[in-house]
């Protein structure tokens, strides 16, 4: 698996998306709540979908069957591993920097 | 309300319109901030349209890419080497017209005028069609004038042959870097338009804007000093020099031997013939292959969706 580095510069956002579809399916709208709730900061249309294309591409989520018109978004198990494995990437890295500034 | 915003949308490509292009278009109606998210679409959908022929780059693809615009650059040279070689032909028909008493002027060689442009323009027509329905230049309204203009530019810079775009080199590249501005920008209008199904007013567009383009790349070279007697005011040279309210008539009265009457045929207008030489024409043919080409890529673009149901 090679992680969501390999968005490029879409990787902040689909990280987001990600953590947004761990708690279950969204379709954007609710996507772009929850991520403006987790961050403060409402991600755009464009780079709302520009992200949940790759993703889609990259087999880490799926659309569901189209509701009230509006098609919800679920994490695939490879999704889940991919998300599992960044942050754990940046928990060890989170560790890392606060050990070294309490050591400082 | 705001269904307006919805038109960035259409800036995406097709592929992607066509699979997210009506969710981004609901949460774009529905923005608590839409002018910040009809940035954000617009930058993403102009990247996605970049991107999207860059990613998935394969050396077939890669080697069909070049070969798309090693054509480009030579279409140029290829209108400019056959009004040439149509100038033996057109000589005597030229002759033979003013023997019935029909006057087209006295250009410096038959093929830079209507005789030479109009079978040429036909050709470049059905090139410009071919390629266009092809399908395979993206953003054709930018990359293609600019190609165009790219090969023109480096034509102008030959010394010698070069001269055929004109006397005055770095007016021609000036003049050429006028007409594809204005071409990319015409082309974007035209498309647009075709692309909403208002095909009369895209060609109404492109046929006036089109002679817009042509008249001002002529000016461009007149004023920046490729006919440096003809641009200067008259009380500053000796040698006649073409009225510059004339301006707007020096590309039509180029390319049709027509002339203002107070301009006549005595001199100006010739002397202004020989300083352009077939640069007129040649803009005029790539104006023409241009258009063609992106009427035909938008048609061939708007068929697909209603043939695939």
């Amino acid at each position: 698996m090679s992680g969501l580095s390999d968005l490029g510069r879409f990787s902040q956002s689909a990280m987001l998306i990600l953590i947004s579809l761990a708690a279950g399916p969204k379709h954007g709208y609710a996507m772009q709540n929850d991520i403006a709730e987790l961050t403060g900061e409402r991600p755009g249309p464009g780079t709302l979908y520009g992200a949940i294309r790759r993703l889609e591409e990259h087999g880490y989520i799926e659309a569901l069957p189209e509701r009230d018109r509006r098609k919800p978004y679920r994490l695939t198990d490879a999704g889940r591993a991919a998300l599992t494995l960044e942050l754990q990437r940046m928990r060890s890295l989170a560790r890392t920097g606060l050990r070294r500034l309490a050591v400082a | 309300m705001r269904q307006w915003l919805v038109g960035v949308v259409g800036l995406y490509p097709r592929t992607i319109r066509e699979l997210y292009g009506e969710e981004t278009s609901d949460l774009l109606v529905n923005s608590p901030t839409p002018v910040r998210d009809l940035a954000d679409v617009a930058w993403c959908a102009l990247r996605d349209r970049i991107s999207q022929q860059t990613e998935p780059m394969t050396m077939l693809r890669a080697r069909a890419g070049a070969l798309t615009l090693a054509k480009l650059l030579l279409i140029p040279l290829g209108f400019a080497i056959t009004l040439v070689a149509l100038t033996p032909v057109l000589g005597p028909m030229q002759f033979t017209l003013e023997g019935l008493g029909i006057s087209l002027g006295q250009p410096e060689s038959p093929g830079y005028g209507i005789l030479g442009v109009l079978p040429v323009g036909l050709l470049a027509w059905w090139l410009g069609r071919r390629l266009g329905q092809a399908g395979t230049i993206a953003a054709g309204w930018a990359l293609v004038p600019a190609a165009l203009a790219l090969s023109m530019i480096a034509m102008a810079g030959v010394p010698g042959p070069g001269m055929i775009l004109g006397e005055t080199g770095s007016s021609s590249m000036l003049a050429t870097l006028c007409w594809g501005v204005g071409l990319a920008a015409l082309g974007l209008l035209v498309r647009n338009l075709m692309h909403r199904n208002r095909v009369a007013a895209g060609w109404t567009a492109g046929i006036g804007g089109g002679l817009l383009v042509l008249t001002l790349s002529t000016a461009t070279y007149v004023f920046s000093g490729g006919a440096i007697s003809l641009a200067l005011p008259p009380d500053f040279s000796a040698v006649p020099v073409v009225s510059r309210e004339h301006a707007p008539y020096w590309y039509l009265g180029l390319i049709s031997g027509i002339y203002p009457d107070d301009a006549g045929v005595s001199g100006d207008f010739i002397m202004l013939s020989d300083a352009v030489k077939a640069l007129p024409a040649v803009h005029t043919l790539c104006t023409i292959f241009t258009l063609a080409l992106i009427a035909a890529a938008t048609g061939s673009i708007c068929r697909t969706p209603r043939e695939s149901h």
